[in-house]
């Protein structure tokens, strides 16, 4: 019985975990509406920056956020600029390769620079779990569930109630709409390609500390996130945050009942079956998997 | 943009020659490059060079049964490993465990490609766009998870292994020529569909579908069984070429066979080469194969990985300033020169016109 | 030909269409007109197998319509015009027509022919070989007319083909879709231009609110006071036939 609440509260911060990586991307496909088969490799460069910070000054990861965000939201501008926006007015299919072909020079070039060597910091207080109750907890996987509570509500927050947010929303539903009721709709591209950058620089320093970096670490990544997006509807943080936590506790369980390998492929079958019956996803907009993107 | 012509000049397109690779015929450019591949394959001597030319053609082939799904239909697929995979699993699996030949076992592995391809069309059936592509991946990493851990029918992640030892029946072969004889087969037969299905009414039929789902629903196509076929065909075929690559390389193993990167490469190929048109992916592979070789080559000497580096960015600049591939650009070159030559070329993508 | 039993089509609350019953003799040129949101945009995607009826029964050729798979009636010898024109961007103008000559003629050399003959008799040939960005509205009516006439319909649905079009690009219009029931082609069409419509229409069928009020001849019809009241006093005047 124990073993099962044990599962579903890592299984859950976990989850919260993937969520933060998750929230740049849906926003990205939300509002831009292209795939970044890149996002991985972003999740890649934040983390090995944040090691490389961690290893060369000795301050925790949750204290490199604050340069390793920041250089991820102006490594994300640059990308914008120089490979997605000239692919966006096209067939979304230039926008795919484009990235993909990103993902493979940014893969090998991380291969090339820092070798195929795992790469991890020292964990905090000494690696000891914390003990709550009859649970044994990681401090790291509270530490960023935590985070990743804060942002989640933050970002909440913020769409609800600032211009910018409500710009968001906006143009997720409709762009055409939201270009008429004068919202400035490629600078907002730009923010929020950038923005997503930004958080998943977030989410490299909070999976540091539970993973170790190497070069093809996104692709683990990257799949899992977009199970996440979809399932969570495109442009929803709140979306992002529950499928999180699904794909965090599906993992758990079946990690553990079923045998690691075969967990990765349920969380496929989980995609496929969400496409299926239901693809705009659990708190998505309708029709949106239907009418397609770019069209 | 090409002005309206008197009826008198206005012809049937069929049989007519031009310089640029068009749809629905051969260009005088797409000749001489397939001929000049078979020269090539018969000159050369260098056990090097010739194992690059197999590659290449094998490449070619598969890019140009990817491009029958994801060029024709529009319907793009990065789960194509998972095809490619069974193909060269089962008729490895039928020839070692039970001594069929892989002439007839590459038959079952086409079978079941084909129907994996027409079920996996049939799920996602109601998918666009970017939902589609990330479908087929899912639905390919599953099969490679799948073959990883069904140790039983698959040998599991130390894969299977074909025994070197010299036999037609067996495909195995000491020299090289009967294989490039076969791959060059294939890479021909493969041409010769694409432009088979260009000429005829099924072509047509694919093409309106890509562009318009509605419209062609409007005047009497059924959208669903055109795409279903054109999945269940490229997956066949591509199963084909699985074997072929089995037979060749004597190893197979999830992680390198059913892997994304290899789906990514069919696409590649083509989107580098011309999406959507017959020559399309050979000029892909005749460029991406030897020039990874080369780049690996020169560069790993010092630091493995760079040439992939190098791939990436070629990628890049390649689809976004050069949309329709290397065919578009030879299309454009071509009708430049002599513009009375042919019809314009189908463009694949829709602002082509924005690049000239 | 065409028949349309108590035919309704309910869009959560809304009854698009109700109770609508209409008949279609081969060779007739139908007409359907009615102010903005009758319902005629319905009626006429429940007759082209676009949408299924939620009551109601519609046969063409005595058969019934209602798979909501537009192909299927396509088939069976409907071809349909659409309002935006719809033509396949990535195609020539004759390589659109020829798709829809395709459903007849199997090879691409037949289609062809037939094609260009479409294409002479629309009055379109010259724009053969050119790109459909180049067109300007009135030759892009001009094609989605040219491809339904390709497919060699026994009945064609014309959805408000003259929006857009010039004076003299609508006589042409009007010339040609009154040759058409010569041809063996039945038409029905939707319409706003009235002076198109109630000169070349041999009945009319006017609609308010999702039903059908009033059937007739044009003269009939035009003097009817529930159409002259559904039209808020509009009356268009006509040249008597």
């Amino acid at each position: 019985m124990s073993t099962i609440v044990q599962l579903l509260v890592s299984g859950i911060m976990l989850g919260g975990i993937y969520a933060v990586m998750s929230i740049g991307l849906t926003l990205i496909f939300g509002v831009l509406k292209i795939v970044n088969f890149a996002h991985g490799e972003f999740l890649m460069l934040a983390m090995y920056v944040a090691w490389a910070i961690v290893s060369s000054t000795g301050i925790t990861t949750y204290t490199a956020m604050a340069v390793v965000t920041p250089l991820l939201f102006g490594f994300g501008l640059l990308v914008y600029l120089l490979i997605v926006r000239p692919g966006i007015e096209k067939p979304h299919l230039v926008v795919v390769f484009a990235t993909m072909g990103l993902s493979i020079a940014m893969q090998n070039l991380a291969l090339v620079a820092m070798t195929a060597d795992l790469r991890d910091v020292p964990p905090l207080f000494g690696g000891a779990p914390i003990k709550f109750g009859p649970l044994y907890l990681r401090v790291e996987l509270l530490l960023g569930f935590l985070i990743s509570i804060a942002i989640t509500l933050a970002l909440t927050l913020f769409m609800k109630h600032t211009y910018i947010g409500k710009a968001i929303r906006a143009t997720v539903q409709d762009r055409d709409a939201a270009m008429l009721m004068g919202i400035n709709v490629p600078r907002l591209f730009l923010l929020t390609f950038a923005g997503g950058s930004a958080l998943v620089g977030i989410a490299g320093c909070i999976m540091l500390p539970l993973y170790s970096t190497f070069p093809t670490v996104g692709l683990n990544f990257v799949l899992i996130a977009y199970v996440v997006v979809v399932l969570g509807g495109m442009g929803s943080m709140e979306g992002a945050f529950l499928g999180g936590i699904c794909i965090g506790i599906v993992q758990s369980l079946s990690g553990y009942y079923v045998a690691p390998a075969y967990g990765q492929m349920f969380y496929f079958l989980v995609f496929l079956l969400v496409m299926v019956f239901r693809p705009n996803g659990l708190l998505g907009q309708r029709g949106a998997a239907m009418v397609g993107i770019n069209e | 943009m090409v002005e309206g012509r008197s009826p008198a000049s206005v012809g049937i397109q069929a049989i007519s020659f031009s310089a640029a690779p068009r749809r629905g015929a051969l260009s005088i450019i797409e000749m001489v490059v397939l001929a000049s591949c078979i020269v090539v394959a018969v000159v050369v001597s260098n056990r090097y060079a010739v194992d690059i030319m197999i590659r290449t053609f094998l490449w070619a082939g598969l890019a140009l049964a990817w491009n029958i799904a994801g060029g024709y239909a529009g319907l793009i697929s990065f789960g194509h490993a998972a095809f490619f995979g069974i193909g060269a699993y089962t008729s490895t699996i039928l020839l070692l465990n039970y001594g069929v030949p892989p002439w007839f076992g590459m038959f079952a592995g086409t079978l079941i490609a084909g129907c994996a391809g027409a079920l996996l069309t049939m799920v996602c059936a109601r998918l666009r766009g970017p939902f589609f592509i990330l479908s087929t991946l899912a639905a390919g990493e599953v099969v490679r998870i799948a073959a990883l851990n069904w140790r039983t029918l698959t040998g599991g992640p130390e894969g299977l292994e074909i025994p070197p030892v010299p036999s037609v029946v067996d495909m195995v072969f000491k020299s090289q020529w009967p294989y490039a004889t076969i791959v060059i087969a294939y890479m021909l037969a493969m041409f010769a569909l694409s432009v088979w299905i260009e000429q005829t009414r099924y072509g047509y039929y694919l093409f309106a579908t890509r562009d318009d789902e509605d419209g062609a629903s409007a005047i009497g196509i059924n959208p669903r069984h055109t795409r279903t076929a054109a999945m269940a065909v490229s997956a066949a075929t591509t199963a084909i070429g699985g074997t072929l690559f089995a037979q060749y390389f004597l190893y197979l193993d999830p992680t390198h066979v059913i892997s994304p990167d290899i789906s990514f490469q069919f696409a590649l190929i083509c989107a580098v080469g011309g999406l959507g048109t017959a020559s399309g992916p050979v000029f892909g592979a005749l460029i991406i194969v030897p020039l990874s070789e080369l780049l690996r080559g020169l560069l790993s000497q010092s630091t493995s990985g760079l040439h992939l580096v190098i791939y990436g960015i070629i990628v890049i600049i390649v689809i976004l300033y050069f949309p329709s591939g290397i065919s578009g650009a030879i299309s454009r070159a071509a009708s430049r020169l002599s513009p009375r030559a042919g019809l314009p070329p189908v463009s694949n993508l829709k602002n082509s016109d924005a690049e000239s | 030909m065409l028949n349309l039993e108590a035919v309704g089509r309910q869009f959560g609350s809304l009854w698009a269409v109700r109770d609508a019953s209409l008949s279609v003799e081969p060779s007739e040129i139908v007409g359907i007109i009615g102010p903005n949101g009758a319902g005629k945009s319905t009626l006429f995607n429940l007759i082209a197998g676009a949408i299924v009826p939620t009551t109601g029964v519609i046969r063409f050729l005595d058969q019934t319509i209602d798979y909501g798979k537009p192909y299927q009636v396509a088939r069976r010898g409907l071809a349909r015009t659409f309002q935006i024109p719809k033509p396949f961007k990535q195609l020539t103008v004759r390589e659109n027509v020829m798709l829809s000559a395709l459903r007849r003629h199997h090879t691409p050399r037949q289609a062809n022919t037939v094609a260009m003959a479409t294409m002479e008799f629309i009055r379109i040939i010259e724009l053969a070989e050119a790109s459909v960005a180049s067109l300007t509205i009135g030759q892009l009516k001009k094609l989605e007319l040219a491809r339904a006439l390709a497919a060699e319909p026994v009945l064609l649905l014309l959805d408000e083909v003259m929006a857009g079009l010039t004076p003299p690009e609508i006589k042409e219009m009007m010339t040609v879709i009154g040759s058409l029931p010569k041809r063996g082609i039945t038409v029905v069409w939707v319409e706003h231009v009235m002076m198109a419509i109630m000169n070349v229409a041999e009945r009319i069928v006017v609609m308010h609110q999702g039903q059908i009020i009033a059937q007739g001849t044009p003269a009939d019809v035009s003097k009817n006071p529930a159409v002259i009241g559904a039209y808020l006093g509009e009356k268009y005047a006509y040249a008597a036939r």
